[in-house]
């Protein structure tokens, strides 16, 4: 079980800002976030690090800040990752069971699992983390745990997240070569976010959790406790500032500030108001931008992200199993109309995203842009619940791992 | 000086007319040889600016242009001085050119290839022909100016030809080993061009299930303005539709696989025994529509009780251009035409569910999904231009260094309102 007074760092480089969360795990089981530290990022790029040494330096600048809140060294961080790198899928494995008439155990489990993941794993890609779903037994009935049923071919489902493993080992490298800290394992952010916000009922009910990131939006759909299915989409807030610059036809910095004082998810159709630009340094006057426009591209584009969004969630039967609804965190999430706009693309009810039993400053837990690094934190602590520290006590049982993934990550 | 051909007879097309191969420059001139046996009774000339370049051959005609400028001699590999030589003696030219399908032949590193091709598209163009361009790009060790000339004539005749199929030289040699010989490497271009010729005609001519002919073709590559590659694969064997298709989808010239998931169009012809079955083209139609999702898919079958249990495809993707204005024989097809447009606008599909214009305030009516024309008056030009491979990437802004957010053909960090086609005033 948990150990009082473990602390576990979540840090996310993300392509508006770093990130960090240092959290301890209370008597009871309760998160209690201790610090927190944030950076402006300026080395990623779609949630890809291109600029390692300038994204060192702000990992460098959060996590400081972080530790100095928390009054803490930190050692070992989980790092979130994203990117159009991800690959996010289901995928089979089959194991047969030599013996006739033996029952599954635990081995003839851990087999199937492995071919699964085998199985999807190309050259050059790494296995981020996989989930089981369920089990076939003979070709017919499911399992949620076979050990222990007769059977001679058993079938695993299984929901692999995979990245590019030069690139995953480039954001490991940003981190380990500018600060003397551990990167334990990285996490998929979408992962991340869904872990700090939904609780352990959604969970079992059925929720989708959106992350609307500057540069990638993540998503990942819970149902029955079990992660199944989940995704990244290389498109974010960073591309409507870029649409608004290009069909405005004003600087980026001015898109990115209209975008936050006018932006909106709906058009208002009476609206044609014409916004005089401001009077920069030069004396110059900006260009006047015409509101209406700048709600017409921007409602463009947030409403093909939905889109594409639901088309990948279509698949799975997630729009008809998420009966808690759709959660939306992540900076976009702040975005007027944006509730609505979903509601209307997925038929779901829409709520914002809340880091869910959590206790720390309030301002923090309301706020939608941490959900990730706080979800790094409990995932961390998950995983140490899932594994027992000592090595070699696991190794002497002859347990190793078994049946860990299962409860990981309900 | 004269030419041996007498000028042909347009009008009515019959089997005999209804291909004419021309090879231009030396190069299409040793393509158009070997293809010569294989063709009879099509219309088969040679152009060139050089008396002596190649062997006389009983079989095709030949046109010398540019004998006074150039003294009988070539061109020196000089574009624009070929272009010149052919301007002047368009009358020539005209003569030869006729409807039906005009198969163009060049290899676009020399001067004759790069310079007179498009100006013999234009013209087959205007007498009415589908034009069809394949060329032969120069091998990466021919250096600075040959590549200037293809890339220039590319550009060229993309703005003529109806279709441009591209050979690379440079691609034909990464289907060989290392070792093999120059002279085999050309030799592998020239067979590849050869094939596609005999594809087409197999396609046009050849004894049909499915069959394709000049008008469908038409329908098919028309105004599209596109450029794009030809791939073969034959396969035979118990699996061998899956054979066939993976040899397809892995084929060097079809690499990156992306380039089939933006084609605009794509023909597969699959030619097989008496024994090819409903299934297998089934499956060939499944695989192309789940990896080109965009394309406006033609879909033919052809039989040949020769090829024993043999599948063989012959498969063309291009990628749309943005369409010429029509010429003058084919305006009242246009309106016959009507090219369903590859609707796909997600605003639309909404629209039609909730039934209202869902409170965005958008005119519909302006979104109408056409994009490449949309872009073309958002530039304030109505000349036409092409959608590239290479050449013009779409405009992205800051994410201009950065590798593209592809889905489905489209390029993501492209302004969503721009790939629309929706104009905001």
């Amino acid at each position: 079980m948990f150990e009082p007074g473990q602390i576990f760092v979540g840090l996310e480089i993300g392509t508006s800002k770093v990130c960090a969360a240092v959290g301890e795990v209370a008597d009871g089981g309760e998160l209690n976030i201790l610090g927190l530290g944030q950076a402006r990022s300026r080395g990623v790029r779609k949630g890809e690090v291109f600029d390692a040494e300038k994204a060192g330096e702000d990992v460098r600048q959060a996590l400081g800040e972080a530790e100095e809140m928390a009054d803490v060294t930190i050692e070992s961080i989980y790092l979130a990752v994203t990117g159009r790198h991800l690959e996010c899928a289901n995928y089979r494995g089959v194991h047969t069971i030599p013996t006739v008439d033996r029952a599954i155990d635990a081995e003839d489990v851990q087999l199937a699992l492995r071919n699964a993941k085998f199985q999807s794993c190309p050259a050059g890609a790494e296995i981020i983390d996989s989930v089981r779903q369920d089990f076939l037994v003979d070709d017919h009935a499911v399992y949620e745990n076979p050990v222990g049923v007769v059977g001679s071919r058993i079938e695993a489902r299984v929901h692999v997240i995979l990245g590019h493993a030069n690139r995953l080992a480039t954001s490991r490298q940003a981190v380990e070569g500018a600060m003397p800290v551990r990167v334990e394992k990285p996490v998929f952010s979408g992962l991340a976010s869904a872990l700090a916000v939904l609780t352990t009922e959604q969970k079992h009910a059925g929720a989708i959790v959106i992350d609307l990131g500057a540069g990638v939006t993540e998503f990942a759909f819970f149902h029955q406790g079990l992660l199944r299915h989940s995704g990244a989409l290389a498109v974010g807030g960073d591309h409507i500032s870029n649409d608004l610059a290009y069909g405005l036809r004003v600087s980026l910095s001015r898109a990115e500030e209209l975008k936050l004082a006018y932006g909106t998810a709906l058009v208002r159709k009476e609206n044609d108001e014409v916004l005089s630009g401001p009077t920069s340094g030069t004396g110059l006057t900006d260009r006047p931008v015409s509101l209406g426009k700048l709600e017409r591209i921007m409602t463009m584009r947030l409403e093909e992200t939905l889109e594409l969004v639901a088309l990948r969630l279509r698949g799975s039967d997630a729009l008809r199993l998420a009966t808690e609804g759709v959660y939306l965190c992540g900076g976009g999430a702040r975005t007027p109309g944006i509730a609505e706009l979903a509601h209307r693309i997925f038929q779901l009810p829409v709520h914002r995203g809340l880091v869910q039993s959590v206790s720390g400053p309030a301002n923090v837990l309301e706020n939608p842009e941490f959900a990730t690094p706080i979800g790094l934190v409990r995932y961390g602590a998950m995983r140490s619940r899932q594994r027992p520290r000592p090595r070699f006590f696991s190794r002497l049982t002859g347990f190793a791992g078994l049946g860990s993934r299962r409860s990981l990550l309900s | 000086m004269n030419s041996t051909l007498t000028p042909s007879a347009t009008g009515e097309l019959t089997s005999a007319n209804l291909l004419t191969v021309c090879g231009v420059g030396r190069a299409g001139a040793r393509i158009l040889q070997q293809l010569a046996p294989t063709l009879p009774g099509c219309g088969l000339w040679a152009l060139d600016s050089e008396v002596q370049a190649t062997p006389p051959d009983p079989l095709i005609s030949r046109l010398e242009i540019g004998a006074r400028m150039t003294r009988g001699m070539g061109c020196g590999g000089d574009a624009l001085y070929a272009q010149r030589a052919a301007e002047a003696e368009l009358a020539r030219i005209q003569e030869r050119v006729r409807p039906g399908l005009f198969v163009l032949l060049a290899g676009i590193g020399g001067g004759v290839g790069a310079g007179m091709s498009p100006v013999l598209a234009r013209l087959a163009r205007q007498a009415g022909a589908l034009v069809v361009a394949v060329v032969i790009e120069p091998f990466d060790f021919e250096g600075g100016l040959r590549h200037r000339n293809a890339e220039q004539c590319l550009v060229a005749l993309q703005g003529t030809c109806d279709a441009v199929i591209r050979v690379p030289n440079q691609a034909v040699a990464g289907l060989s080993p290392e070792t093999t010989a120059v002279q085999e490497l050309m030799a592998l271009a020239d067979q590849h061009v050869v094939q596609v010729v005999e594809g087409l005609l197999r396609l046009l001519r050849g004894p049909s299930l499915i069959p394709v002919g000049l008008a469908e073709l038409e329908r098919w590559a028309r105004g599209r303005q596109a450029e794009g590659v030809a791939a073969f694969a034959a396969a035979q064997g118990p699996e061998r539709v899956q054979t066939l298709w993976t040899a397809l989808e892995q084929h060097p010239f079809l690499q990156p696989a992306s380039r089939l998931e933006e084609a605009g169009g794509v023909l597969l012809y699959v030619v097989g025994g008496p024994d090819l079955r409903l299934d297998e083209l089934e499956l060939l139609q499944q695989e192309l529509r789940r990896c080109s999702p965009r394309a406006q898919i033609l879909v033919g079958a052809g039989l040949d009780s020769s090829v024993g249990g043999r599948l063989i495809a012959f498969l063309l993707a291009v990628r749309d251009g943005v369409g010429l204005p029509p010429t003058t024989s084919e305006r009242g097809m246009e309106l016959a035409q009507q090219r369903p447009t590859p609707v796909k606008s997600l605003m639309f599909e909404d629209a039609n569910r909730s039934g209202d214009s869902r409170g965005t305030g958008l005119d519909l009516s302006s979104m109408v999904r056409d994009t490449g024309r949309q872009r073309v008056s958002l530039a304030g030009s109505r000349k036409a231009q092409q959608q590239q491979f290479n050449f013009v990437p779409p405009w992205t802004g800051r994410f201009d260094s950065a590798e593209g957010t592809l889905h489905e053909g489209e390029n993501l960090d492209e302004p969503t309102f721009v790939r629309r086609g929706v104009k905001l005033n």
